[in-house]
């Protein structure tokens, strides 16, 4: 087992859950017991981190920081500096962009965004994308920038998308109301919600005045 | 137990050898936190009643005995001597390092306190050293801001040690030293290195080197200091001369002394007592083509008591020593080995979760900290638990046999024991499960010693509440445990070769001496590998008859099917069972593979050579030597230029062999004409270990040595018909003339065509495209991926010894894998929880580390493949995998997030 | 070496890096080990390195 196995899911799940503060500890670059596991991690958890500031957390509630097992002294000067930090910040909800309960709805949010395909699909390939001689199907070799710049985008949909879903899951709405509650611009929840519909998570439940009226889909449903 | 009670009690303090003597440890002392056994034992010479009794009088103060819960001291035990009957012995002893305290007036290791020798000052950086890894000066503790290391103390020195020979590793730990001591600094650290020849001759060490000089900013100075003074404030002044003649005085918070390597006393005495053969330096003495081999058979040497070297090196012959001795007790394998046999497992899976909770005391390592009858009474509260005792020791033998009567008595079939660390432990209580005939991944450790009671003993309340926590999460991943069955695989045992070289030709013999079916494939139509092209090893032996013999040995061997003219056109499976077509169309099923494919000398652009007949390359100079000696008797001059191709930027690494080549080529051209001037262009000399003594030896008959720089490279034209090359000596800062008769190239090594095997392979290149092992240090001859391993020069340029060394070793590892019937892999690896989710998208295959993941088409369509055999369980993949199809057995997300929910619901 | 008089087993003098590495060869294959070590515990001198070069990694 290696940091390469910590699932950004379950980190999510470990905030939902009430952690108020997750910290990695990894091999040094280059000296990972599993080769590549460490710079496996830190992908995952660079994005996770994203992510959840994304929905609201302060950042510095998940960390990941480089240390060797024979460093039992250090290990102890990390936690400790880390703890100090969280304590320092308060409980999940102060100092934290968002506060709860909130928060806690939005970190929800965030562990569907973070156990769904897309975002795990892109940060898995993003190690063959930027990597030499590899790249994409077509042989493209992207920089890291790139990558990390298309997955920013992918984090702001991801949670739009899963914001309207549980939404949606809650009672049926409209978009302007779905874009007035989930402060997401009345065109953009528009574009979001037609493209649930046409993915067949969402579908019309009628129309209000003018405002066609959209709900959740169950899976079975699909 | 290792609790440590009576080290905390002991009252006599002496200084602690791990740490070179810069703190203390007590009389009764593990050596090092990691060490194997971790358990106490007593320094008779330090010990306050052993010496009144090793006096003659009464024993006292049994401290260590009165407070020792578990009656472990016995202040009785006599020595026993074991009369053993052995097939072979190997000799390990390893090194000493050089005592520069023996020449003080130079050294002044002993007089100042700021000169450390390398070794304090490894201790100094480690974490667990003296200064706790805080890089700081002995005389006031505050953090240097300039160290100085002197190379070459106690190695390449007739002067003032009998040590001629070359350290070889000491270049490369001075950088790496130096390098570390900047990353551990707070403030700017000015590195500087007095060095000879900067010797970073191995595989990626050039690179290294490179950075340390052009990233770092560390200062190479080629130099040997004459003086060092201590200033009033303790820091030193060093006296030295340039190599362009100037005069320094420069002041060093710091001195570091690079020690070299030299066989210990003990090492000595050992070869003696064997009746060993030693060589002038005391090493023991092995030809070029027996390298692990003593002067007495059966008896074997690996690592520095062999000549001085670096760890993967001494992991090499370690290996290659193993191989050896196995070839000749070949007929008795398994004879002496041991299996352990365990009851029949009962099967839980229909029966209700029926869990027993054992909390440790420790004694009082977690005894006097944790409350443990209060976490046991908790532990009653949880899911599921229904049997919870408390121990004094849960290792001890008697406990064990409870465990196993509880087990078995209370109907259990989950545990878990609150402890120590799983690390040490868990496979003791694992067996005990065994015993109890329980699978024993039903057992689950909670780890409230060296997780808690040890770092919390200042707050009772606080661990006790940990150790709460600690149990609730281990109770809650009991409760998800299932029983896992080891996954066997059967093995074809045989091995393939790749490579016909005298590396190849070696694993081969060596794997069928052991009793393996070996196929050997060479691309060319005969055996023999650029050793054909090689006249002498650099020990001076003749190559050829030795050739001659390993390649009717091959030919002739009932276990060996050579295939000449044959590559490879496709390989398929995993560990023990591989499938491989050859272009010649034969086929065949094998258990490992062995990569001998060569290297080549590269194409030559520059020094005319195409132009004129008189550039050679080396092996060309070794024909006219052999085949034109009288050409050589007539002619007046010649020159050779090292490093062509070789430390440029397009090639950034050292060909490691060249320099010892062309210096016995040299040799030998002096010899057949004294009169011939002889002029070596080179950067600097690599002669290594013993290889040192033909540089001496080179020198003292006179061949002329001119440095160059990467930035003042020589010059060959043609002028009237003849050779004319012009070198700048940087010594005389200016340019010298000469016109020789014959001009020979030590052209770099290079590997070819290793891309196209690595992709059929599929396996992994360095940057510079040679063969990339699992670990540079500790598995030189593995690839990552399981039954593949490496030797000779496809994985770095090597001399001959070396070579054949390392095939050696690659024949040991692979016999690992071809001994046993079947490839037995503990169940913690990766494994489907969801297989129909799987979509066969291929993430997983791209991201494992070690080619464990394949992709298959199955009724159902495309699906991950997972082959075990090769899957170290690291659990990338189960991160990864976007439809969570996939995880780690035993670590699954379910697992994991009981645990996580215990802990913060509670 | 051949016939029944041939011994199953190898004493290795010296639990360093090295010892201990022809150590696990040979047991992995079948041969009953001696290893013996001067030292109450066995690691050597690489126990005592801090970190390795080329990599930089830890020697522990």
């Amino acid at each position: 087992m290696c940091t390469g196995r910590v699932d950004p899911a379950l980190v999510a799940d470990a905030f939902v859950n009430g952690a108020d503060g997750v910290l990695v500890i990894g091999c040094y670059f280059g000296d990972c017991h599993y080769i590549t596991g460490n710079f496996m991690a830190k992908q995952k958890l660079d994005m996770a981190g994203e992510m959840l500031a994304y929905a609201g957390l302060n950042p510095i509630r998940l960390q990941f920081r480089n240390l060797s097992s024979a460093e039992g002294a250090r290990f102890a000067q990390h936690n400790t500096e880390f703890v100090g930090q969280i304590k320092e910040l308060g409980p999940l909800g102060t100092g934290d962009k968002v506060g709860m309960p909130k928060l806690k709805e939005q970190l929800e949010i965030a562990y569907k965004a973070l156990a769904g395909p897309k975002l795990r699909w892109v940060v898995g390939k993003k190690p063959v994308f930027i990597e030499k001689d590899k790249g994409n199907k077509y042989g493209e070799v992207f920089t890291e920038h790139e990558i990390n710049r298309t997955l920013s985008g992918i984090i702001i949909d991801e949670m739009a998308t899963h914001s309207i879903l549980t939404a949606l899951e809650k009672k049926p709405a409209a978009v302007k109301d779905l874009a007035k509650d989930l402060e997401i611009p009345a065109p953009e929840t528009l574009k979001y919600v037609l493209a649930l519909k046409r993915r067949g998570f969402v579908e019309m439940d009628g129309v209000e005045g003018t405002s066609p009226i959209y709900k959740f889909k169950p899976e079975e449903g699909r | 137990m290792g609790c440590g009670i009576c080290a905390q009690k002991c009252p006599k303090k002496v200084k602690n050898e791990f740490n070179l003597g810069m703190d203390k440890r007590k009389a009764i002392y593990v050596p090092f936190a990691q060490t194997v056994p971790l358990k106490y034992t007593i320094d008779r010479k330090a010990c306050i009643y052993f010496k009144a009794i090793d006096s003659g009088k009464k024993g006292k103060c049994n401290a260590c005995a009165k407070f020792c819960e578990n009656d472990a001291i016995d202040f009785e035990q006599k020595e026993t001597i074991l009369d053993l009957n052995v097939g072979s012995v190997i000799l390990a002893p390893g090194f000493q390092a050089f005592d520069p305290s023996k020449f003080d007036a130079v050294y002044s290791y002993a007089g100042f306190k700021n000169v450390v020798t390398s070794m304090d000052f490894e201790r100094i950086l480690a974490a667990t050293g003296p200064t706790d890894g805080h890089l700081v000066r002995p005389s006031d503790k505050e953090q240097p801001k300039s160290i100085a290391w002197f190379q070459c103390v106690g190695s390449r020195d007739i002067n003032r040690c009998d040590n001629a020979y070359c350290s070889s590793v000491c270049c490369m730990y001075a950088i790496k030293e130096a390098m570390i001591a900047i990353e551990h600094a707070h403030d700017p650290l000015e590195a500087s290195i007095f060095f000879m020849d900067m010797r970073t001759y191995g595989k990626d060490f050039e690179k290294y080197y490179n950075r340390a000089k052009d990233d770092m900013g560390m200062r190479f100075i080629r130099c040997r200091p004459h003086t060092v003074i201590e200033n009033e404030d303790k820091s030193l002044n060093v006296r030295y001369v340039d190599d362009q003649g100037n005069i320094h005085n420069e002041d060093f918070d710091m001195i570091v002394l690079s020690q070299g390597l030299e066989p210990s006393t003990t090492a000595i005495d050992l070869g003696n007592k064997m009746g060993i053969e030693l060589d002038k330096y005391n090493f023991a003495k092995t030809s070029d083509f027996t390298p692990v081999a003593t002067s007495k058979p059966g008896v074997y040497v690996a690592g520095c008591f062999q000549g001085p070297k670096d760890i993967p090196y001494s992991v090499m012959e370690a290996s290659a020593a193993a191989a050896a001795a196995a070839a000749d007790l070949a007929s008795a394998r398994g004879q002496l080995e041991k299996i352990k046999e365990f009851p029949p497992e009962r099967d839980v899976s229909g029966e209700e979760t029926r869990m027993g909770v054992f909390v440790c005391n420790c004694g009082i390592n977690i005894g006097a900290v944790v409350d443990v009858h209060a976490v046991a009474e908790y532990a009653k509260t949880l899911p599921n638990v229904t049997y919870v005792q408390e121990n004094l020791f849960s290792c001890s033998q008697d406990a064990q046999d409870q465990l196993a009567e509880m087990i078995r008595e209370h109907n259990l079939n989950r545990v878990v024991v609150a402890a120590c660390s799983p690390r040490t432990h868990e496979p003791l209580f694992q067996e005990t499960m065994s015993n109890a005939g329980i699978n024993k991944h039903l057992f689950e450790m909670a780890n409230i010693r060296d997780q808690d009671s040890w770092v919390h003993s200042a707050d009772h309340d606080a661990a006790t509440e940990k150790a709460k926590d600690l149990v609730a999460m281990g109770v809650a991943k009991a409760n998800l445990r299932v029983a896992l069955e080891p996954i066997e695989v059967p093995c074809t045992k045989s091995a393939m070769v790749l490579g016909g070289g005298p590396a190849g030709m070696t694993a081969a013999l060596n794997i069928a001496d052991q009793g393996f079916k070996v196929y050997l494939v060479e691309k060319k139509d005969v055996l023999g590998g650029h050793a054909r092209k090689m006249r002498k090893t650099f020990q001076g032996d003749p190559v050829k008859p030795f050739l001659d013999n390993l390649v009717k040995r091959a030919n002739d061997h009932e276990n060996i099917e050579v295939h000449l003219g044959a590559e490879l056109k496709d390989v398929s499976g995993f560990v023990g069972n591989f499938h491989t077509d050859l272009t010649t169309g034969a086929s065949f099923d094998h258990g490992t593979v062995i990569v001998a494919v060569g290297a080549d000398s590269t194409k030559v652009k520059e020094y005319l050579y195409g132009e004129n007949p008189n550039v050679m390359k080396w092996f060309d100079l070794d024909k006219k030597i052999e085949e034109d000696p009288d050409s050589i008797k007539k002619a007046n001059c010649a020159v050779a230029i090292h490093c062509v191709g070789s430390r440029e930027p397009d090639m950034p690494y050292c060909s490691k062999i060249c320099c010892a080549h062309a210096i016995q080529s040299a040799i030998d051209l002096k010899e057949l004409n004294p009169d011939l001037d002889v002029y070596m262009l080179y950067r600097d000399i690599r002669t290594y270990g013993r290889l040192e003594d033909l540089y001496r030896k080179a020198r003292s008959i006179g061949i002329i040595f001119i440095r160059y720089d990467l930035d003042s490279k020589p010059k060959v034209e043609e002028v009237g018909g003849k050779l004319q090359v012009t070198v700048t000596d940087p010594l005389l800062g200016r340019p010298i003339v000469v016109s020789p008769d014959f001009i020979t190239l030590y052209t770099a090594i290079a590997p070819k065509g290793t891309e196209e095997l690595a992709n059929m392979l599929k396996v992994t290149l360095n940057q510079e495209k040679f063969f990339l092992e699992a670990h540079m240090k500790l598995r030189p001859v593995e690839f990552s991926t399981d039954g593949m391993f490496m030797c000779g020069l496809a994985h770095y340029p090597k001399p001959l010894d070396e070579c054949i060394a390392q095939a050696q070793a690659a024949a040991s590892r692979a016999v690992t894998v071809l001994s046993k019937d079947k490839v037995i892999i503990e169940p913690i690896v990766a494994a489907f929880v969801d297989k129909e989710a799987c979509r066969g998208c291929g993430l997983c295959v791209a991201l494992c580390p070690y080619g464990a993941i394949d992709i298959e088409e199955t009724p159902d369509g495309r699906k991950a493949k997972l082959i075990s055999a090769s899957c170290k369980g690291c659990g990338i993949c189960a991160a990864t995998c976007y439809r969570h199809a996939i995880s780690i057995n035993a670590f699954n997300d379910t697992q994991i997030e009981a645990q996580m929910h215990a802990f913060l619901n509670r | 070496m051949a016939g029944k008089d041939v011994v199953g087993s190898v004493l290795i003098a010296g639990g360093g890096i090295v010892g201990m590495q022809s150590a696990l060869d040979l047991a992995d294959s079948g041969f009953y080990v001696h290893l013996v070590e001067r030292s109450p515990g066995i690691g050597g001198i690489m126990a005592q390195l801090d970190k390795t070069f080329p990599t930089n990694e830890c020697a522990m």
